[in-house]
């Protein structure tokens, strides 16, 4: 009963007519229920289809629904059901948009077509997919099963142009990516088992269509922040999408940028940089963006290596600095916790780092602690902990 | 363990008051409404006129499930059966909940199914399972007689390809899935038909920067899913490969202002948190990461104090979803033993399995544990697993 009012809905099944209604209808669902499990045994599909919509388009829940109505659909000479099944998970997820049934059997749907359409109405079909999700985000911004989702299509799309293939075979249709050449790490994994394996090269023509895929993906995602920053789905998606431009060389794609022609990590992390400072002023409080500037961090050091250290450090300092500015002119009652974790989590850096005013930093992050422990007490424990690690182990 | 009272009739005004210290204006916890709420429960949904019966018939093994499972852990295992009609025909019944769990069984795939008829899954299997485990009814020689097919439903279900599972013919994958087959096969003792290591690799596979992790590969990291994948790794014994200090900070955030936890950055808190986010904590050892007693009020003030059970939400209606799990994180918080010393004592749940420690205990279940620090003591419950130090990482 995910957020129903008590009292309001004693009082509306206290009601004899609604409650008379209710119970109307269930009867009606338990007979249908029936009618379902014994069709099944005689597959007869004329009238079980029609039945297992009308079923579904009320509860798109029951698992086993969606397994008679495929196993139905499978055995119909006539393999042209595409946009009867599209119009029914899509009536299905509007009731209930968390529907794991509904949005599986989509994907298995477009599974199917994908390995026996051509590429061009591929192409328009997953416009039209990635345009549903689009929709559905907006009503729900943080609906995992619609980002998912959506990564299946990307998956899909990616398939169209050798985007997804592990070294020469491709698997057909489970919605991974896995990149090309210089790593073997996968971004995104199959949500679907595969429906085949089969033999492909990638076209070099096809890089730069990979590449806008991917571009388009992270400007989705800077669209959902720049409506609202708290959107965790949004950076998370875009934690995935920079882990690709890791990939480097020939294929390897990283995410253009606005204010520099210059792809590198650098300038890439000094525009994610200049977002976050802007979201940690304007939201302090909000957790979103303290974790995406943790995992930035944790995402320089991997693409960095030592060498880039006259960039690095320099780097790191200029936001010790501007969180500490965060921090001291934070007046709420809140006291500023995330600006507090954020600023130690940049000073343990840069005393891992180098050795400039490393005492002056440690002695910063040992007020840190303690302050956190008055603005946080209910996590004490943890901090007590990074407090007495810190006595134990100094930092080299 | 010993029952002190033969008499399972239901006391509506039994309500015991909690100690919780440091918070005024508590409600006490409603022991013998939540047992009434869950005993009048069967009879409310099997009547065909049920809406709510209705709805979730797809889903029902699930229910029984919980609903044994919080009995449970009011009462004895004597009067549970009583009540319940678990091995016996209880009044009204014509069946009892084993019988019923037996007809489950679908002999299409092997595994059981959400209601009788309805296609074998995962996530029934584990549920008929865990019902089977409390009626102690696992040597039932009408189940022996199908355990192996059921174990061969179960090892089936995982992919050769990354060690992943899917739910079931049709190809689903998520993490869930892999928590299912390994605790099924788990408590059959058949943990050696399947690749663990590689199970475990997959779930690995699904971590995120924050630490948690998702449903497959990419996804979103969500407290649910968390429970998931850890318990499937402690039952993997491959908890060493885990970033406890990372994952521990990122559930320890879960909580809100109100003490409730949410399930992922900047959502509502929902008592059903309560359990996915507890479990893992007891599992790593970090219970103490958060402010218990704040957890506690919260979940007391999620309860029905005129018809028992428990809601996501203050104010909001009770489910026995939300009951199962408000319940058990009120056991694993240690407050409903320190709260009724008179009451038969109250048996724990296990953070793996989900089932009474006694249960766990007396099948021989294995599973691993981790303690915060050297040092630390295991508490009696989880004395039975390996238990591994967790060595803090320092908090960069």
């Amino acid at each position: 009963m995910h957020g129903r009012k008590r009292t309001e809905y004693k009082h509306r099944f206290a009601d004899p007519q609604v409650a008379a209604g209710l119970a109307q209808k269930a009867q009606q669902w338990y007979a249908l229920s029936d009618k379902a499990l014994s069709l099944r045994e005689n597959d007869d599909a004329s009238m079980t289809l029609p039945l297992l919509d009308k079923m579904l388009r009320v509860n798109p829940d029951p698992l086993h629904l969606w397994n008679i109505r495929r196993s139905q659909l499978l055995l119909q000479s006539d393999s042209n059901w595409l946009s009867t099944e599209l119009a029914l998970t899509a009536a299905g997820l509007e009731r209930n948009p968390k529907a794991y049934g509904a949005w599986f059997h989509r994907k298995w749907v477009l599974q199917r077509q994908s390995i026996t359409t051509q590429v061009s109405t591929m192409e328009s079909l997953l416009q039209q997919e990635l345009a549903l999700t689009d929709l559905f985000l907006q009503r729900d911004e943080r609906n995992f099963h619609c980002w998912n989702f959506r990564r299946f299509l990307v998956g899909l799309e990616l398939q169209l142009y050798g985007g997804t293939t592990d070294q020469d075979t491709t698997t057909l249709g489970d919605g991974s990516w896995w990149m090309t050449t210089t790593t073997t790490e996968q971004v995104i994994g199959p949500q679907i088992t595969a429906a085949s394996k089969t033999t492909t090269t990638i076209d070099s023509n096809n890089t730069t269509k990979i590449h806008s895929i991917l571009q388009r993906e992270w400007d989705f995602t800077q669209g959902k922040i720049v409506s609202n920053f708290s959107n965790f789905s949004a950076f998370h998606y875009r934690s995935k999408l920079l882990l690709l431009s890791s990939f480097g060389d020939g294929n390897g794609w990283s995410p253009k940028l606005a204010s520099t022609s210059t792809q590198s990590v650098q300038a890439m992390a000094e525009q994610e940089w200049s977002l976050m400072e802007n979201i940690m002023f304007t939201e302090p409080d909000d957790q979103t963006i303290w974790w995406y500037h943790r995992f930035l961090l944790d995402f320089v050091v991997t693409q960095q290596q030592q060498s880039a250290a006259d960039w690095y450090v320099p780097w790191l300092a200029r936001q010790a600095e501007t969180l500490q500015v965060l921090v001291e002119e934070d007046d709420s009652e809140r006291g500023c916790k995330w600006g507090l974790l954020g600023w130690h989590l940049v000073l343990s850096r840069l005393v891992a780092s180098s050795e400039e005013n490393k005492e002056e930093r440690h002695q910063q992050m040992e007020t840190v602690l303690d302050r956190l422990i008055e603005v946080d007490p209910d996590r004490t424990q943890r901090y007590q902990i990074m407090k007495k690690q810190k006595q134990q182990k100094p930092q080299p | 363990m010993t029952t002190t009272s033969s008499s399972t009739s239901i006391d509506k005004t039994q309500k015991v008051s909690l100690q919780v210290p440091t918070t005024t204006d508590v409600p006490p916890f409603f022991a013998g409404l939540h047992t009434s709420y869950i005993a009048g429960l069967a009879e409310k949904l099997d009547a065909k006129t049920s809406y709510e019966g209705a709805v979730t018939e797809h889903l029902r093994m699930s229910g029984v499930y919980w609903s044994l499972t919080a009995l449970s852990l009011l009462k004895s295992p004597e009067e549970v059966d009583v009540i319940m009609g678990l091995t016996a025909p209880t009044a009204g019944r014509p069946i009892s909940i084993v019988d019923w769990v037996l007809q489950c069984y679908d002999n299409r795939s092997g595994g059981f199914g959400g209601n009788i008829g309805h296609d074998g899954h995962l996530l029934y299997t584990l549920s008929a399972i865990q019902i089977l485990a409390l009626a102690d009814r696992l040597q039932d020689e009408r189940f022996l007689n199908l355990k192996e097919s059921v174990i061969d439903f179960v090892a089936a279900r995982q992919q050769p390809t990354d060690g992943s599972f899917t739910g079931d013919e049709w190809g689903e994958i998520d993490t869930r899935f892999t928590y299912c087959a390994l605790s099924s096969l788990s408590i059959l003792k058949a943990l050696d038909r399947v690749n663990v290591t590689q199970a475990a690799d997959f779930i690995l596979s699904c971590r995120n920067f924050d630490g948690g992790f998702g449903c497959t590969i990419g996804a979103e990291s969500h407290a649910g899913q968390v429970f998931t994948c850890v318990g499937a790794l402690s039952i993997a014994k491959s908890l060493h490969k885990l970033d406890a200090d990372l994952l521990g900070w990122w559930l320890a955030e879960r909580q809100c202002d109100s003490g409730g936890l949410n399930g992922r950055p900047e959502k509502q808190a929902d008592v059903c948190y309560s359990w996915w986010i507890l479990s893992v904590l007891s599992i790593t050892g970090r219970v103490s990461w958060i402010n218990r007693d704040k957890l506690a009020t919260f979940i007391l003030k999620c309860q029905d104090d005129e018809d028992g059970g428990i809601a996501d939400r203050p104010d909001d209606m009770a489910d026995i979803f939300h009951t199962f799990f408000g319940i058990s994180g009120l056991s694993l918080l240690g407050h409903l033993h320190a709260a009724i010393p008179e009451c038969a004592p109250f048996r724990q749940i296990d953070p793996v399995y989900a089932l009474p420690t006694d249960v766990v205990q007396k099948l021989g279940l294995q599973g691993q544990i981790m303690v915060a620090q050297e040092g630390d003591s295991v508490e009696e419950r989880l004395q039975q697993y390996d238990t591994l130090t967790s060595q803090h990482k320092l908090f960069q």
